[in-house]
């Protein structure tokens, strides 16, 4: 390879990163698809997946469109702390994982502490 | 390039929620407010700060939007994203750094005379918006020292005119201090505290027992390590978190990255500063040497305003400058690595990666942000932070709407977005 060449190939490179960082910026901005929810995924997690993981926000929207407090939701296994039911209401996965800030505003959303509930506590 | 950088990053601040901390206040207290002249006289009379635009600002978008003020503040912020990135490639500082930006483009274009008084009035809206405004003063007097001239001699003598006038308004006839030592914490040093070497921070109280007879060296500390963080990115904030790393044995990849990337551009600034300089006495200056000095200059300038404290975004104009430094010297490496010299072509490759790296951390920076401010909103407490608001029916009004608002936009939680794969070479947090 001669000089200028490997001097070119040089200077493509440098090039290279920040050309690809642009047209990721570029596709994100213009919406194409699938790189807006590769990078930034639409949440699915339900009310309790969302409580066992800390997600106040999540759990907050959801109790505002009217979504139950009191019912017991299946957890993925990605998301369900280790040895816990394979269902669980908000509250409970809030306490199981230690989410005392979440569990408060459970609370504060109306959701009914229980038996069940205080049991999942101590794990 | 530069215009879909900004577009992408636009994208995810318009997906972000609003920031809770600094914003929420000032928000509730323009609802409060009965109207804009009432919002900018109130302001006049503060302490500490002198900031009535900053405020009237915020007043007119809520009036101008009281349905929904996030999409109002949002568009804003896009808005000055992109014309940052268009003049030269969040929140009042983001606005100081585009119109400096944009003064120092008026000075170096070609002599106009409407340039002078459109350069004032961006003085005055800025100054008079947070102190850092004053800087774009202090960017007209450095551009027509180095010789950009867009702006006239009478421009600048009226920019420090207005200088002058701001002082001595501020300082004599309103007497409105500086922000006193206990108002904010701030970082010093590494303080050895039990378990380790982890009090990176002064809290208030501490800061005025130790400097409350002589600030001086507390201010000079804030100064030399805005300037030196700005250039090595080390100290943050004034504490020296990397050194810590190291003494802890701890260090991850994504602070070396930082270093390596800050020092390879700053040598490479400074390998140009003192040919600069010396161009500049013999004035044979030419547009790359301007771009340096003019980096140096304001970054000194910017440490220099913020003696009192130091954080990423009061450096924001400053660093905005040594961007355009940097910009100036990697070309000039470019046109060498051009020329066959391996040693810049491989020193601009290892540039190019490293910092397209920290620019790639900037998008994850924005999504975690975003699910950390989500969260902020979904628990804070009105009642409890600040009651007076919560009482009075139309700020808890406006509160409730923006808390719905900014807890349902969707934000992913980090176990759920690509952070998992990057985050040992990304600052996130």
């Amino acid at each position: 390879m001669s000089t200028s060449s490997s001097t070119s190939l040089t200077l493509g490179i440098a090039a290279a990163p920040p050309l690809a960082l642009a047209t990721f910026g570029l596709l994100l901005a213009v919406g194409m698809p699938p790189l807006p929810e590769w990078f930034w995924p639409t949440p699915t997690t339900n009310i309790a997946e969302a409580a066992a993981l800390g997600d106040a926000a999540r759990v907050r929207a959801l109790a505002a469109d009217g979504v139950p407090l009191d019912v017991p939701l299946p957890l993925r296994d990605e998301v369900r702390p280790n040895g816990a039911p394979s269902s669980m209401t908000p509250l409970e996965a809030a306490k199981w994982r230690g989410h005392d800030e979440l569990v408060q505003l459970l609370l504060e959303l109306g959701a009914k502490p229980s038996e069940d509930a205080a049991t999942a506590a101590a794990p | 390039m530069a215009a879909s950088l900004a577009l992408g990053l636009s994208w995810c601040i318009a997906k972000s929620p609003l920031t809770l901390y600094d914003g929420l206040g000032p928000i509730l207290d323009a609802r409060r407010s009965p109207g804009l002249d009432s919002t900018f006289y109130g302001a006049l009379y503060s302490s500490g700060y002198w900031r009535p635009l900053r405020l009237t600002q915020i007043k007119a978008v809520v009036d101008a939007s009281p349905a929904d003020p996030v999409f109002a503040f949002k568009t804003i912020h896009v808005a000055l994203v992109l014309a940052m990135f268009v003049l030269f490639a969040v929140n009042h500082f983001l606005e100081i750094v585009t119109l400096t930006v944009a003064v120092a483009a008026l000075a170096r274009g070609a002599p106009r005379w409407w340039k002078d008084g459109v350069a004032t009035l961006l003085l005055v809206i800025g100054a008079l918006t947070i102190e850092s405004g004053l800087l774009i003063g202090v960017a007209a007097i450095a551009c027509w020292l180095v010789g950009w001239r867009g702006i006239s001699w009478r421009g600048v003598a009226a920019i420090v005119v207005v200088l002058a006038a701001y002082l001595w308004v501020r300082f004599v006839v309103l007497e409105i201090p500086s922000p006193g030592l206990d108002e904010r914490a701030t970082g010093w040093w590494l303080a050895r505290l039990e378990p380790g070497w982890w009090l990176a921070r002064l809290e208030p109280d501490e800061i005025v027992r130790r400097f409350g007879d002589n600030p001086l060296p507390f201010y000079v500390y804030n100064i030399i390590t805005g300037f030196a963080g700005a250039l090595l990115s080390e100290p943050r904030s004034g504490t020296f978190w990397f050194v810590g790393r190291v003494l802890k044995d701890d260090v991850r990849p994504w602070m070396l990255i930082q270093i390596a990337s800050s020092v390879l551009v700053t040598s490479v600034m400074l390998a140009a500063l003192l040919p600069a300089l010396v161009r500049w006495r013999r004035r044979t200056l030419d547009d790359r040497d301007r771009f340096v000095l003019l980096a140096f200059g304001m970054l000194a300038a910017n440490a220099a305003l913020s003696f009192g404290y130091v954080k990423d975004e009061v450096l924001s104009v400053g660093v905005a400058f040594y961007a355009g430094g940097a910009f100036a010297v990697l070309a000039a490496l470019g046109e060498r690595a051009a020329s066959r010299a391996a040693g810049a072509a491989a020193l601009l490759v290892c540039t190019s990666v490293l910092w397209t790296t920290r620019a790639v951390d900037t998008f994850f920076s924005l999504e975690r942000s975003a699910y950390n401010v989500a969260n902020d909103w979904a628990v804070y407490s009105l009642a409890k932070e600040l009651p007076r608001d919560w009482e009075y029916e139309p700020t808890r009004r406006l509160f409730l709407e923006l808390q719905r608002r900014n807890v349902s936009r969707e934000v992913p939680h980090p176990a759920f977005t690509k952070e998992r794969y990057v985050d040992e070479y990304l600052e996130l947090d």
